[in-house]
């Protein structure tokens, strides 16, 4: 199997600590092949062929930051992924059957059912964000062996959150699982370093900067994942990320960002690694670009068109 | 190990979380204090940036651990996970609280919602309703906001407000907002919904959730105030579990998480509700908690305090028949008294109970109180005067015997229950009541209670027993001396330390040079929980002064003044003084520097007008009350005491000088106690000596210091000249000793002094072994078989505390006083014919009895001399020949240097029964030259009279009317009712029948006569009840006319005002 450099297919001796392994694919490289991490899941077959490595910043004396840069090299095998994997990813937390759960016993609060139920009777499209961190996911689950047992979606899009809650929250199955948190955020805008990544307060520096400075930030989504692992098969796991985050301060911190149907651009990250490398991490950091052939705003239409033949 | 675990280990553990805490409460205790030396409500120290980061990274390794035990909890709470649980939440919030708050209104709502759960989690309810008092929370709402903001801000300050319960107010919002929710829904939801929801449908779930914690909320807080659903505890669970399960699958992280905090905390609170706490009892139960309840009570109970909760299913336990429950200063004994009473009654219902009390203050607040509470429920309470003699009114309630409860004190019971009344007779003593227990080991009062204890046990087996008591160590002891088997003692493991607040206790002295000089406080090791600084902290910073600072090095009491007047502007404050002389001297110097209070409140001019017309206008307490300054000690009658306690509770007194007679007497806390002195007067003997209080004493008094719900800090202040004080260090360390007996402590004093315990050479040489030789006497009596008596003297002993404790600790002790009570059955047996039942009838020991019966003839009045008119005639002799009576009674104590003479004391108890004026009787008592100034010549001559004189020439006055066998007969009804209310007219100072009646139920001397008249003219047109009953209700509905008729000419208050005191002092909120 040709996913030499990849931590899940390293043998165990050989398993380079402080992402050793990723400066091993060379920049033009094809990644082929890619075989699903965790074949007992229900998403099928992976169909991401075509993900090749095109630039790489090694973390050094500016910076803590590795940064990588990743494109689809065939628009087909893109097109596969996202309406394979992303999509099934997709329909496998798609709410509208919990939703349809917990209304029936909503009936008992004296609050009106009406808005909600229709929301049951037809939910809405997925927005291309959705897509975009859903890709983002499931390229960590797929290729960095990343593991996220409860979906984390929108926190920080529901107003009533006061901090933004990061977009991946899992972990990352290294020798001794360690815990992985990252923000994703998706661009098609021809400029670089779009937007997304420099906005103020809501952009991915800002919001990694929170996520790297803030103990109590990760706080909450450790405690989290503690009362959700417990009396689970990940609790061993939780219990593993929790050592090396608090004895080791070790844990894996990442930022996605997803572009579509632009130039690749290492200027998309640099800045970003500039920024953020100053900072003392709280484990490894690393800055992650997917480049996709298609604009954002095709890529529901894309997902949408698995959903007849899945 | 849980990783968890390992992680808060290797933090430091629960040691480390300890030190947080300190370090935390540290910060929050330098806050309060720079809020008093700048006068600055809002003054904060700030954390410094490591300590901050070090109190954080402790929460969080805190945090993680509790949400790990958490399941562990919800299973089984009283689990030592569950406990440690509870530990932690209370660290938590510690932590929280000192934390400095969010700049964002968003997140400063939900770390107030985080900090209050975890801080109901951690049993510190009380703690977070003051915190949530102090801090108010943003409002979030505003018509620009989202649906799912509204929805959450409105539910999060509804939760909030259950939590705060502060009175019906916030219950009632709760409603409201829940259900302006549900009509704004759906205006505002679908929008909402439009915009943000995406397939993954998080936007609706979020509202799901929400939806279900307003509704769980909406539950909370309708059964907080009215106890339903009775099955209320599942369905906020049912409601909360779905919050959470939609909060998780929508993957609201922080949502997710605050909902697990809010249902933990949510079951704490419906489990202390007082609904939960007591469901399932009995009707009269459910009646009393809804009484309790009331929306009309001016403060509302909706829980019970934790050392309550923990001692509550003891109290209730009617198995346990003997029941010793130790619980702090104002942590709530009364009500648990009340919650037994009422069990009582269920159980037994003919039965009544007696409430013992130690001070005359103490009848009448606990009266009051009772009645308030219990009346409601058809439950008649009436009190019996400490005075040691019955009138006839008394008399009359007691043949009657149509009462419940009856509050009294132990040496007033032991005379009724002695003297045979045979009202109670028939009836079932069903329950006695002994507040303040711990006196047991003070002196002749705590010999006359165990005695008492001890006699009431022995004649009536199937009495209960409920006594209540601060800390002592042996608590257990205690309850099995009254009971072997069926006893228990209550120590909430809670409760021995629990506080209603954070407490200092330090040193306070001046701190400079010359007349730049500040206060610094630097905080002593103590023996109970107290924050401890390191260094020392400015209570003042140092200023430019008026004085040098040698000059107010000069004295301690300089000091205390000094202090006083540093924290006068931070509600209200006691300094404790050593005498009434140095109140008077502390309470001048601190009016030096206290400007006269702007607005005096309708309150203060009613207690000011009622000072000045008993009193006179140019005493100097109503200058000093005009600048809120109270000062209260044995000098100043006891009604002017009760209203200066009532002004201290309404908040209207800044600083309230006293001696310790404050610290027996009454029961309202303050936010700082200044100690001028930890020494008290204690007599020995005839003598009086200084010495220090004892540790409870003292503890008593700092407990006062912070209230419940209303200052997050109680400042105990000891005034030094200095900064260091070794005395003081050691005094603070001291131990509470484990409880004695009086009685024991007198048959050691006596051994170790080498003398014989010979009985009848001990009380003819101390009066204090008579209450002994009495207990002994009227067994004697009752068994009335000498044989018996001799074979179950032992029996009988191991009644008293003191015989068991010497079988214990001393058994030949032991053995020596069965032995001397033996001997002294023999001289018993000797005794004339009628001795012992006089002894039962007046208190006095078989010795003095003999005595007096012996002299007759020098009290033998002729009938017609014991007319009110004759006896207290100003030249008369009669009187003074029966106080020269008096003066050989050992028992009284009326023969002191300070009483004067006979004649002099006959001159007084006549002014006093005429009504005169303090001012009037000062002056004829203590000659101008004697005494520095009229405060003080009127503060002498008022202790005289209420320390001893009114209560023991009563007292004497009753024994000797008993000892002289008057033959009554030839007097008319009238004449009879007079003769026989002589020694009351002497104990209240009033000289008419009616008068004694109107006195009885609390209306000022001034006025009782006169209001008397005018209640007996209209007392034909009442029917029913006794005449006490009749007289109360007259007077509660009597128009304020009646009391303006009443006034005297050029009286400075209005009828209107004098019946406002009335009401104060019975209770009433005054109608202004």
């Amino acid at each position: 199997v040709s996913v030499a450099g990849l931590a899940l297919h390293l043998p165990d001796g050989e398993k380079a600590r402080e992402f050793a392994f990723l400066t091993s694919i060379p920049p033009s490289s094809n990644i082929t092949g890619f075989e699903r991490s965790d074949s007992s899941e229900a998403e099928g077959p992976s169909v991401l062929e075509s993900l090749a490595a095109c630039y790489r910043r090694d973390a050094g004396a500016d910076s803590s930051i590795n940064v990588l840069g990743y494109e689809f090299t065939e628009d087909d095998s893109c097109r596969d992924y996202l309406r394979d994997r992303v999509a099934g990813r997709l329909r496998a937390s798609e709410g509208a059957a919990v939703l349809k759960d917990h209304l029936e016993d909503l009936g008992d609060t004296g609050f009106d059912l009406t808005s909600l139920q229709e929301q049951v009777v037809a939910p809405p499209a997925p927005k291309d964000w959705e897509v975009g961190e859903t890709l983002a996911e499931v390229v960590l689950e797929d290729a960095f062996d990343g593991r996220f047992p409860w979906p984390t979606t929108l926190d920080k899009r529901i107003p009533t959150a006061s901090l933004p809650g990061p977009d991946i929250v899992g972990f990352h199955l290294a020798e001794a699982a360690r815990f992985l948190f990252g923000e994703v955020k998706s661009s098609s805008e021809a400029t670089s370093p779009p937007r997304v990544v420099t906005l103020s307060n809501e952009g991915l520096v800002d919001q990694l900067r929170r996520l790297l400075t803030s103990p109590s930030h990760r706080q909450q989504l450790i405690g989290w994942l503690l009362v959700k692992s417990r009396d689970t098969e990940w609790e061993d796991t939780m219990g593993q990320a929790l050592v090396r985050y608090f004895s080791e301060n070790d844990a894996w911190i990442v930022g996605v960002l997803v572009r579509g149907g632009v130039e690749v651009s290492d200027e998309d990250l640099t800045g970003a690694c500039d920024t953020l490398g100053a900072i003392d991490p709280p484990g490894d950091v690393a800055l992650v670009a997917i480049y996709l052939p298609f604009k954002k705003d095709e890529w529901a239409g894309i997902v949408a068109q698995a959903g007849g033949e899945a | 190990m849980r990783p968890s675990e390992a992680i808060f280990q290797q933090l430091g553990g629960l040691d480390a979380l300890k030190r947080s805490v300190d370090e935390a409460k540290g910060w929050l205790v330098r806050s309060v204090l720079e809020q008093i030396a700048t006068s600055d409500p809002n003054a904060r120290v700030p954390c410094d940036p490591p300590s901050v980061e070090r109190i954080e990274e402790v929460l969080r390794a805190t945090e993680l651990r509790a949400l790990d035990l958490l399941p562990r909890w919800y299973q089984d709470p009283s689990s030592g996970d569950g406990q440690l649980f509870k530990t932690l939440c209370s660290g938590l919030f510690e932590l929280r609280r000192a934390l400095p708050p969010a700049d964002v209104a968003q997140t400063r709502v939900k770390e107030m919602v985080l900090l209050a759960c975890q801080g109901v989690i951690g049993d510190r309810t009380s703690d977070v309703r003051r915190y949530l008092r102090e801090n108010a929370w943003p409002d979030l709402v505003d018509g620009s906001d989202s649906w799912s903001r509204r929805v959450f801000a409105d539910t999060a300050d509804a939760l909030l407000r259950v939590i705060r319960k502060d009175g019906w107010g916030d219950l009632e919002a709760v409603a409201e907002k829940i259900q302006a929710l549900r009509e704004a829904q759906s205006g505002l939801e679908g929008e909402y919904l439009l915009d943000k929801n995406g397939v993954r449908q998080a936007a609706a779930l979020e509202l799901v959730c929400y939806y279900h914690f307003a509704k769980s909320i909406e539950v909370l807080g309708l059964y907080a105030g009215t106890g339903e659903p009775p099955a209320a505890v599942d369905e906020i669970a049912f409601h909360l579990d779905k919050a959470i399960s939609a909060a998780d699958a929508a993957g609201i992280i922080e949502l997710a998480l605050l909902l697990r905090w809010c249902g933990a905390a949510a079951r704490c609170m419906v489990r202390a509700s007082l609904w939960h706490q007591l469901a399932a009892y009995n009707s009269k139960m459910t009646a009393f908690k809804k009484a309790l309840c009331d929306p009309h009570r001016r403060t509302p109970l909706f829980e019970l305090l934790p050392p309550q909760r923990e001692a509550i299913q003891e109290v209730m336990n009617v198995g346990n028949r003997a029941l010793v429950v130790q619980l702090p200063t104002s942590s709530g004994k009364t009500l648990l008294a009340e919650f037994r009473i009422l069990q009582t009654k269920v159980n037994v219902p003919d039965a009544w109970i007696a409430y013992l009390v130690p001070t005359r203050a103490l009848v009448n607040q606990v009266t009051m109180r009772l009645r308030r509470d219990l009346a409601p429920l058809g439950l008649k309470v009436e009190q019996a005067s400490p005075a040691l003699e019955v009138d006839v009114f008394e008399d009359e309630l007691l043949q009657v015997a149509d009462f419940d409860v009856l509050v009294t004190t132990p040496e007033k019971l032991d005379l009724l229950v002695r003297s045979g009344q045979s009202g109670l007779d028939g009836r079932t003593l069903g329950l006695v009541v002994a507040d303040e227990a711990h006196n047991l080991g003070q002196g002749e009062r705590g010999l006359r209670m165990e005695l008492l204890l001890a006699m009431l046990n022995r004649e009536s087996p199937d009495t209960h027993f409920l006594l209540l008591t601060p800390f002592v160590p042996n608590a257990d002891e205690l309850a099995r001396w009254l009971d072997d088997e069926r006893s228990r003692s209550i120590s909430p493991q809670l409760s021995v330390d629990w506080q209603p607040n954070d407490r200092v206790v330090g040193l306070v002295y001046p701190d400079g040079a010359a007349r730049q000089w500040g206060l610094s406080i630097k905080t002593l090791h103590t023996s109970k929980p107290a924050i401890q600084l390191e260094g020392t902290v400015d209570l003042t910073h140092p200023t430019a002064q008026d004085v040098p600072v040698s000059a107010v090095r000069q004295s301690k009491n300089k000091v205390a003044a000094v202090a006083a007047g540093a924290v006068a502007h931070r509600n209200a404050s006691i300094v404790l003084a050593y005498s009434p002389r140095d109140t008077w001297r502390i309470a001048r110097e601190l009016a030096l520097h206290t400007d006269e209070l702007d607005q005096p409140s309708q309150r203060q001019q009613l207690v000011r007008g009622f000072v000045e017309s008993e009193y006179g206008p140019s005493f100097e307490l109503c200058e000093l009350l005009d600048r809120g300054i109270g000062v209260h000690h044995s000098g100043i009658s006891p009604e002017v005491r009760q209203l200066l306690e009532w002004l201290m509770e309404e908040g209207d007194l800044r600083t309230l000088v006293a001696t310790t007679t404050l610290a027996q007497g009454v029961n309202f806390p303050v936010s700082s106690v200044v100690l001028a002195t930890h020494r008290k007067p204690r007599p020995i003997g005839d003598q009086i000596v200084s010495a220090p209080m004892g540790p409870d004493e003292f503890w008593n008094i700092a407990g006062r210091a912070g209230r419940v719900l209303q200052d997050s800090l109680g400042l105990v202040l000891f005034a030094s000249q200095r900064g260091d004080d070794s005395d003081l260090q050691t005094y603070a360390v001291q131990q509470v000793q484990a409880l004695a007996s009086a009685l024991e402590q007198m048959v050691v004093e006596i051994n170790d002094l080498g003398w014989e315990l010979d009985l009848r050479r001990l009380v003819r040489s101390d009066a204090k072994w008579s209450s002994f030789v009495q207990f002994l006497s009227h067994t004697y009596r009752q068994i009335g078989d000498h044989g018996r008596f001799i074979a179950d003297t032992e029996m009988l002993l191991r009644r008293t505390y003191a015989y068991r404790r010497l079988v214990a600790h001393k058994p030949d002790l032991a053995e020596q006083l069965v032995d001397s009570a033996k001997e002294y059955a023999g001289h018993l047996r000797n005794l004339p014919a009628g001795v012992a039942s006089l002894v039962d009838l007046t208190g006095f020991s078989p010795e003095t009895i003999a005595d007096l019966l012996k002299k007759k003839d020098t009290y033998s009045l002729d009938v017609t001399e014991w007319s009110p008119s004759q006896l207290f005639r100003a030249g008369e002799e009669g009187l003074a020949s029966l106080v020269g009576s008096m003066l050989g009674i050992k028992e009284l104590r009326i023969d002191t240097p300070r009483s004067g003479d006979s004649d002099s004391i006959a001159r007084l108890l006549g002014m006093w029964v005429d009504g005169r004026s303090f001012a009037e009787m000062a002056s004829a008592l203590i000659p101008e030259d004697e005494a520095e100034d009229e405060s003080l010549r009127i503060t002498e001559c008022c202790r005289l009279l209420f320390q001893r004189l009114a209560g023991q020439t009563s007292w004497g006055l009753a024994a000797l009317q008993c000892l002289a066998g008057i033959d009554t007969s030839g007097l008319t009804d009238e004449q009879r009712e007079q003769f026989r209310s002589l020694p009351a007219m002497v104990f209240y100072g009033c000289s008419t029948v009616d008068g004694v009646l109107m006195r009885t139920l609390g209306v000022p001397r001034g006025l009782a006569v006169a209001l008397g008249e005018q209640f007996r003219q209209a007392a034909g047109e009442m029917l029913h009840g006794t005449t006490l009953a009749r007289a109360r209700t007259w007077l509660e509905d009597a128009p304020t006319q009646i009391w303006e008729n009443a006034r005297r000419p050029g009286d400075q208050l209005y009828g209107k005002d004098y019946r406002n005191v009335w009401r104060v002092l019975n209770g009433h909120e005054p109608e202004f």
